[in-house]
């Protein structure tokens, strides 16, 4: 992988390690991937395959004292991001990088107004020009708050559920920055609210041309947003690919199934399918293919060494033996 | 983001404020021409017209003086303010000439109109003064001029020097600024003035300049050369003799024998003794719970079953001595020859030939009046239990039992350990808790009742020294005739001093007597 | 809010005329009657009836009840039967001294406790978190009797740093107030380090961070805030620990001439008047002091501002 002038992010192998009283747990195993500028990222997989600690790896806001990067190099801008103090860390978060928390309920302090929280990213990075309450006036506008005028001094309890993502991000957009890592925005609500404040960040996208990494379990979001897909399994990146190459010929065996399960309009819904099986214990994993032991296809070697990442296309990779070349 | 900082600063002012505003103390005298004595209770009173525990009184008298005092260093009664006595009638009056120059604080003269006020109040039950019973011997007290006054008694009434140490106040004063005022702010004309009193802290007083402003025949020159007295209210025993440690208490009184062992190691305290003094610990037998303990068999196998020397050595660590009869060294009445050596074969076979039924309980009650009741009161079960007792233990709460005891309440047990200050004259205490008609008596029904009570209303009439000694001494055989309980030891007055003080116990008084003669060293 | 504070009253003056119809009726059908309990020794029968007389005892209980409260709602609580001095007087002479030492001790409690409970939580397993948890554990287990006279043989005694007992100086409330803090400072510390511990661990914390707010910010505003809804419970529990009697011991041995020894002597002494006076005052200041935590929890807490 090699790294050009379009690439904003871009982290190799990059491990986060939790060390608990059980032992330790590889969240995150090795990870390498980049974003190019202005591009929208899917990153899919199953609950606890280690999307929420990549994305606070990059951060650099992993859960401590147990959490740690302990390998890899995190380029930002083509910055290493691990060699950067925490004051520098702290004034680039918020402003060139940024991210929304999944649950906007517990995402927002309920003990200070919408406004007040509102108006951190710019007093912590000295963008306050004119009114800071009027700036938070204009962000709550552009996120399509109703009255704004009024809504920017209550408190997020008094926010509807779609109110209030639409005030976290609105919080993660402030300083229009580079990077917007959005963890699963939509997930805490219902369908219709959902689907409107995707439509929102689908706006903010093109307006800001910032870059996104949308992470989800829902494959329609991602059709939806994105340009190109990350597939994750068991802290690993598995699958890389543009949007409709993995839609139309996902290389990966996990990748298929997941794409299987997914009710498509028009097309009589598969119910019964699902990936069978368990993603494998962290404190145990497999040594050989980590999704081995759900693989229908799985082979000798597959259980008994990690399979190499093999270049499909320009921009398709995947870490499967059936494409190895021997 | 200043707001929370500000918000900080406000709460911090507001405590600090909260801090300062209320009143700083206090006359801070400065500590080098002050002499500190360290008391463990609070003066509840500087108001001698309203003296109700004797405790208070060494402090009010050294605001006020009195018509008798003890010589501090014999302990004999001389005249202070009076300069003469004269028995009329048998006993009957007792005509008293003051001397002349004695002056209050206020500047005004002491005079005789000063005397009958103050001892008219005094008897005046409204003001519930702890003498008030004590004076109803007193029928009139006639003012003849200025200077010379004379007490109508009822009747002849021997002990009538007992009567003589109250704090003559200033009748003028008095009228003057009320009743409310003189009791936060007494005048007398003893060696010092009032200066403040803080309820919980301390009571301040003044040395008197050029005191006495009269001549008393007797009575050793007095100079004083520190200007302030304060009694310091320190409860905790172990608190008090660290401050005389540090010198933070240049004078402190009843010390307890195991305590003395650390102080005698510090080389800044000096220790001294009193074995005159009348603290006096017995053990009562209380017959309304149940009769038995009116055995006089029963009663002397107590007497004979304790090892009164063991507990002096073991407990008192030799600082005291053993007591065998209801009067104290230092007492009218007190014989050196009675005895009840401890002997356990006698105790038993008392026991034996007494009515008590082998392994019924008996209740031994014990407060914390009397210093090291749990070891006392655990060691004379032991003994008791040897000569064949059973012994139960109840400790209680001191205002209980003192109801109980009022109440004669069968709560208090067979038998209570008590602790008196004991008097020079046994009179009071003989008619209060002796006189078969007295609500304090604990045995009112003994066989030689009537005997018995002449005898103590006999003494009290005897004007003649010798013939009243004899009566004491009569009824003192009676009361170890009876069965009373056991009186076991007197217990040594230990105090001690920081080495910058000299002070020396006036022998036979309980309580501190002339603090104000306290000297400082260097 | 203004019904709030007038139900709030209501309920205190009702606690107050229960608590002290329970007081009166309890103290007198006890064991002891103030009487014989201050009564000397050699007292005749004559003295304890003019005692009674005066203390206004010879009347029947519920004759002595209602004038008892008839004169207390005139705010005439009696005279103390040992001082002979009205019992309010009595008591709001000692009061200062109690405040003012319970005041620095709780100031000492509330920014020592708080500041190792939050570093503690910050910054967990560290040497100050081993420390505080040391101390804690201390602070909670050791009778301040027993490190009370350490602290007098050790600092006033051996080492002559620090003056004994009494009043007059700074340097006089160091041992009394340190030895009342230790409870309250290993309670805080505790506290505040768990609460924070969760508040750190929140997601509106992490969001802080993601929006580049400064460390000390999100410790304090975003954190703490939302901690000190328990701590601050707790630290008002203290606080009328401290006024109302926590000293008792404290002020026992450091002979600090407080309301806590008082009441604890009136007691024993029988004192009605006094101890009846400190009841109605406790119940108005725990009364007080939950009205005030009521309203910082409301200032604090805008979910219970707007309800
Ligand atoms: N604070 C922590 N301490 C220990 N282990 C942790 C911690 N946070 C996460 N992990 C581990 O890291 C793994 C990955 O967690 P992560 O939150 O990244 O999953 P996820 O992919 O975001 O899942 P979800 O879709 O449910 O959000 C988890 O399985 C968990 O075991
Ligand atoms: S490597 Fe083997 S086990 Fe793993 S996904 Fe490919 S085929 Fe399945
Ligand atoms: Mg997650």
């Amino acid at each position: 992988m090699q790294t050009n002038q379009d690439t904003l992010l871009e982290l190799q192998d990059v491990t986060t390690t939790f060390f608990t009283k059980q032992g330790e747990v590889r969240a995150v195993d090795g990870v390498s991937f980049s974003v190019n500028k202005g591009e929208v990222v899917g990153l899919v997989g199953e609950s606890g395959c280690g999307k929420s600690v990549t994305s606070l790896s990059i951060m650099r806001l992993v859960p401590q004292p147990a959490g740690k990067i302990v390998a890899g190099k995190i380029l930002f801008n083509s910055e290493d991001l691990m060699e950067k103090t925490n004051e520098e860390m702290r004034q680039l978060r918020g402003d060139r990088l940024s991210m929304i928390l999944q649950d906007p309920m517990v995402a927002m302090n309920q003990l200070l107004t919408v406004g007040t929280q509102l108006g951190e990213p710019y007093k912590f990075h000295d963008k306050v020009s004119g009114s800071l309450r009027d700036m938070c006036i204009r962000l709550l506008e552009k996120v399509k708050v109703p009255a704004p005028e009024s809504r920017v001094d209550d408190y997020p309890f008094q926010f509807s559920g779609g109110m209030s993502q639409r005030a976290l991000i609105a919080m993660g957009i402030a300083n229009s920055p580079d990077l917007l890592i959005a963890d699963e925005p939509t997930t805490a609500l219902d369908v219709t609210i959902a689907a409107q404040v995707l439509k929102l960040m689908k706006e903010i996208q093109k307006e800001t041309d910032a870059s996104i990494i949308l992470i989800t379990h829902d494959l329609a979001t991602v059709a939806q947003l994105c340009t190109r897909v990350l597939v994750m399994y068991a802290g690993r990146i598995v699958e890389t690919a543009p949007i409709k190459t993995f839609y139309k010929h996902p290389a990966h065996p996990y990748s298929m199934g997941l794409i299987r399960s997914v009710p498509v309009l028009g097309r009589p819904v598969d119910r019964l399918f699902s990936i069978e099986g368990q993603p494998p214990s962290l404190f145990a994993m497999p040594k050989g293919c980590r999704f081995a032991p759900r693989c229908n296809r799985a082979e000798k070697r597959c259980f008994k060494q990690y399979p190499p990442e093999t270049r499909l296309e320009a921009d398709h990779s995947v870490a499967c033996w059936l494409y190895a070349e021997d | 983001m200043l707001r929370p900082v500000l918000r900080l600063c406000f709460i911090g002012t507001v405590i600090f404020m909260i801090f300062f505003i209320v009143p700083v103390s206090t006359v801070s005298a400065a500590s080098d021409d002050t002499v500190r004595v360290g008391i463990p209770y609070d003066i509840s009173t500087v108001n001698m017209l309203e003296i109700k525990l004797g405790s208070d009184i060494p402090v009010v008298l050294l605001m006020h003086q009195s018509l008798l005092i003890p010589h501090p260093e014999t302990g004999e009664r001389i005249g202070a303010l009076a300069k003469s006595f004269e028995i009329l009638e048998n006993g009957k009056k007792i005509k008293v000439t003051l001397y002349q120059g004695a002056k209050f604080h206020t500047g005004d003269p002491v005079t005789a109109h000063d005397v009958k006020f103050t001892y008219d109040e005094c008897a005046n039950p409204s003001n519930g003064n702890l003498m008030a019973g004590a004076l109803d011997e007193i029928e009139e007290i006639e003012v003849k001029d200025d200077h010379t006054l004379i007490f109508h008694f009822w009747e002849a009434y021997a002990p009538w020097e007992e009567l003589m140490w109250l704090g003559i106040c200033s009748k003028k004063y008095y009228e003057k600024v009320g009743p409310e005022k003189f009791r936060s702010n007494p005048v007398g004309s003893g060696a010092l003035r009032f200066v403040e009193r803080r309820i919980g802290e301390h009571v301040l007083l003044e040395v008197v300049k050029g005191y006495p402003l009269y001549d008393v025949e007797g009575y050793p020159e007095e100079t004083y050369n520190y200007k302030y007295l304060k009694v310091i209210t320190v409860p905790d025993d172990m608190t008090r003799l660290a401050m005389l440690e540090t010198g933070e208490l240049d004078l402190v009184g009843r010390i307890q024998p195991h305590q003395v062992k650390r102080l005698k190691r510090n080389k800044h305290v000096t220790i001294k003794k009193s074995d005159q003094v009348p603290s006096l610990v017995g053990i009562a037998f209380l017959p309304y719970t149940d009769p038995v303990m009116m055995d006089r068999n029963l009663c002397l196998a107590a007497r004979y079953g304790i090892n009164r020397q063991e507990i002096v050595d073991k407990i008192l660590l030799g600082e005291g001595y053993p007591l065998y009869m209801y009067a104290s060294r230092a007492e009218l009445g007190y014989d050196p020859n009675v005895a009840y050596e401890y002997d356990l074969e006698k105790a038993r076979e008392f026991l034996k030939k007494s009515s008590y039924k082998k392994g019924t309980p008996l209740t031994f009650t014990y407060t914390s009046m009397v210093p090291n009741a749990p070891l006392i009161a655990a060691l004379i079960q032991q003994y008791l239990q040897r000569v064949g007792f059973t012994i139960k233990l109840q400790q209680l709460e001191e205002g209980t039992a003192a109801t109980y005891t009022r109440n004669r309440d069968k709560r208090l047990g067979h038998m209570r350990l008590y602790e008196w200050p004991g008097s020079r004259d046994p009179d009071l205490r003989l008619r209060l808790s002796s006189l078969s008609t007295s609500d304090y008596a604990t045995v009112t029904n003994r066989p030689r009742r009537e005997e018995y009570d002449k005898l103590i209303l006999a003494q009290t009439r005897e004007m003649d020294k010798a013939k009243r000694a004899d009566l004491i001494r009569q009824i003192q055989d009676i009361m170890s005739y009876d069965a009373i309980g056991a009186i076991l030891y007197g217990q040594n007055m230990i105090y001690g001093m920081s080495d910058r003080v000299d002070y020396t116990w006036t022998p036979k008084e309980a309580y501190f007597p002339h603090l104000q003669r306290i000297k400082i060293l260097k | 809010m203004q019904g709030y504070i007038l139900k709030r009253v209501l309920i205190a003056v009702f606690t107050i005329f229960a608590v002290l119809t329970v007081v009166f009726f309890v103290f007198r059908l006890g064991p002891a009657d103030p009487v014989s309990v201050m009564l000397p020794p050699n007292a005749t029968p004559q003295d304890a009836e003019n005692l009674t007389k005066k203390f206004g005892l010879d009347q029947p209980l519920g004759i002595q009840y209602v004038n008892y409260l008839k004169n207390a709602s005139q705010g005439d609580f009696g005279a103390s039967f040992r001082f002979g001095e009205p019992a309010l007087r009595v008591v709001f002479e000692r009061f200062p001294a109690t405040l003012k030492l319970g005041m620095v001790a709780f100031t000492v409690s509330v920014i020592i406790g708080l500041a190792i409970g939050i570093y503690s939580a910050v910054k967990p397993d560290s040497i100050v978190d081993r420390f505080g948890r040391v101390t804690a554990l201390a602070g909670m287990s050791l009778p301040s009797f027993w490190v009370g006279v350490m602290l007098i043989l050790f600092f006033g005694v051996t080492m002559r740093w620090l003056p004994i007992a009494g009043r007059g100086t700074l340097l006089h409330y160091v041992m009394p107030a340190f030895c009342l803090s230790l409870y309250p400072i290993a309670l805080i510390t505790r506290l505040s380090r768990s609460s924070m511990l969760d508040a750190l661990k929140s997601d509106y914390v992490v969001m802080a961070r993601i929006k580049g707010v400064p460390e000390f910010y999100v410790i304090l505003l975003h954190a703490f805030k939302n901690a000190s809804i328990p701590v601050i419970t707790v630290i008002f529990g203290v606080l009328s620990g401290l006024m109302l009697g926590s000293t008792v011991v404290v002020e026992y041995i450091f002979s600090w001439p407080g309301i806590g020894r008082l009441v604890m002597e009136s007691y024993f002494a029988r004192d009605y008047p006094v101890v009846q006076v400190f009841v109605i005052f406790v119940t108005f200041v725990v009364v007080t002091l939950n009205l005030i935590v009521d309203i910082i929890y409301a200032y604090i807490d805008p979910r219970i501002r707007y309800q």
